[in-house]
């Protein structure tokens, strides 16, 4: 954009300026009226210019915080507050990198609430969500370390991620997540497996996150954990563990 | 003299300058991608009106939401004209309306209140949608 119209009268102070200059010298008598007056122009623009900068600061500011708050918007899932599907993965795929620079363990739980279907049938979708804000809210609640946190995966389905988490840890914390969502106590009248709300855990982890350690593989194993703890008959987590030898081999670091 | 229209777009204001009333509004948001493009019949319009301004009440009503710098250097030098104008007798008082939500808008307002000398500015709390 061309200064020029909105930068007159700046481009105006430094004409006459230069005018002044190479006028006769030594100044006329004139000369010192001019220098008052052109130095009143080149205060009152300079403090125009402070105001300007203060002002685009103040929209700056205002756009920084919309900002900031379109990305947690947009990262996270508006019914339950938890991290969302997308902001899942990339905490996920950050976690797994950081646990391959430390080759430390890590862990996963797949978690479903049971009979979720029938529950929405019985007492309706708006005590459905309010059955899923209360089933996240409790996960979240269980975990505790700064590096853990728990995704809502998609429908009555959520994710809890534990870094640095070994096996027997892992099933401790699974049972912990299981017993907060039994506490709550929401009935549950056409449940087959209790007369109020369960979980349904699967749980897997690996000892060593080795470099060309697969991510999708122990998803994989989460999964079928999962599916294993609803055949042997719901609320109760089943627990798989892999060894890094298992978990290695080409993949991208997605779930699904 | 011919009224000003330019109708809103989305990123610059509304402009409703009315010489027989001796209204002139401005609202809306203003960004546009050249500033001084958009400005500059904005200008030469005021430059006509108030050459031929007596000592009729003239009313500035804004209501400028939001803008970017070149924005607010154009709103600056409106103001420098409407100073320059009172200075010399002309009678102007500008409203600076602004949503007592938008802390910004207020705050940008106490600016341009407070760089001019003789022009009459008032900070005009009003709620989103009115005029």
């Amino acid at each position: 954009m061309s200064g020029s119209g909105l930068f007159a009268r700046e481009e105006e102070v430094i004409r006459r300026a230069e005018e002044l200059l190479a006028a006769a010298l030594p100044p006329g008598p004139g000369a010192g009226e001019e220098f008052t007056s052109l130095l009143a122009d080149y205060r009152k623009l300079l403090n125009q210019a402070r105001r300007l900068v203060r002002i685009s600061d103040m929209m700056q500011e205002d756009l920084n915080r919309l900002n900031t708050k379109l990305a947690d918007l947009s990262s996270q899932d508006g019914l339950t507050g938890l991290a969302n599907r997308r902001r899942l993965d990339e905490r996920l795929a950050d976690e797994w990198r950081r646990a391959i620079r430390g080759r430390e363990a890590f862990s996963l739980v797949m978690i479903d609430i049971d009979h979720f279907k029938r529950f929405n049938d019985t007492y309706g979708h708006a005590a459905g969500d309010e059955c899923l804000k209360a089933v996240a809210a409790a996960l979240a609640a269980t975990l505790q370390r700064p590096c853990e946190f728990v995704a809502r995966y998609g429908g009555e389905e959520f994710m809890a991620v534990l870094p640095e988490t070994p096996h027997a840890g892992l099933l401790l914390m699974a049972e912990r997540l299981r017993a907060a969502v039994e506490a709550l106590d929401i009935p549950h009248a056409t449940s087959p497996t209790a007369g109020h709300v369960t979980v349904s855990l699967g749980a897997a982890s690996l000892v060593r996150v080795e470099r060309d350690a697969n991510l999708s593989t122990l998803c994989q194993a989460a999964d079928q954990a999962l599916y294993e703890a609803k055949a042997q008959g719901r609320n109760r987590a089943v627990g798989a563990v892999l060894d890094p030898e298992a978990a290695t081999g080409p993949g991208s670091c997605t779930c699904g | 003299m011919q009224e000003l229209i330019i109708e809103a777009t989305k990123s610059s204001p509304q402009i409703h300058f009315d010489p027989a009333g001796h209204v002139l509004e401005m609202s809306g948001e203003s960004y546009p991608e050249n500033a001084a493009k958009f400005y500059a019949p904005v200008f030469d319009w005021l430059g006509r009106y108030l050459a031929g301004l007596g000592e009729e009440q003239v009313t500035v009503n804004l209501a400028i939401s939001y803008f970017n710098s070149s924005s607010s250097k154009a709103l600056m030098n409106l103001f420098d004209m409407f100073d320059e104008a009172c200075r010399t007798g002309r009678r102007i008082t500008v409203n600076w309306r602004y949503d007592p939500d938008n802390e910004t808008a207020q705050e940008c307002g106490e600016e341009f209140k407070e760089d001019v000398c003789d022009l009459p500015f008032n900070l005009v709390a009003c709620g989103p949608g009115q005029p």
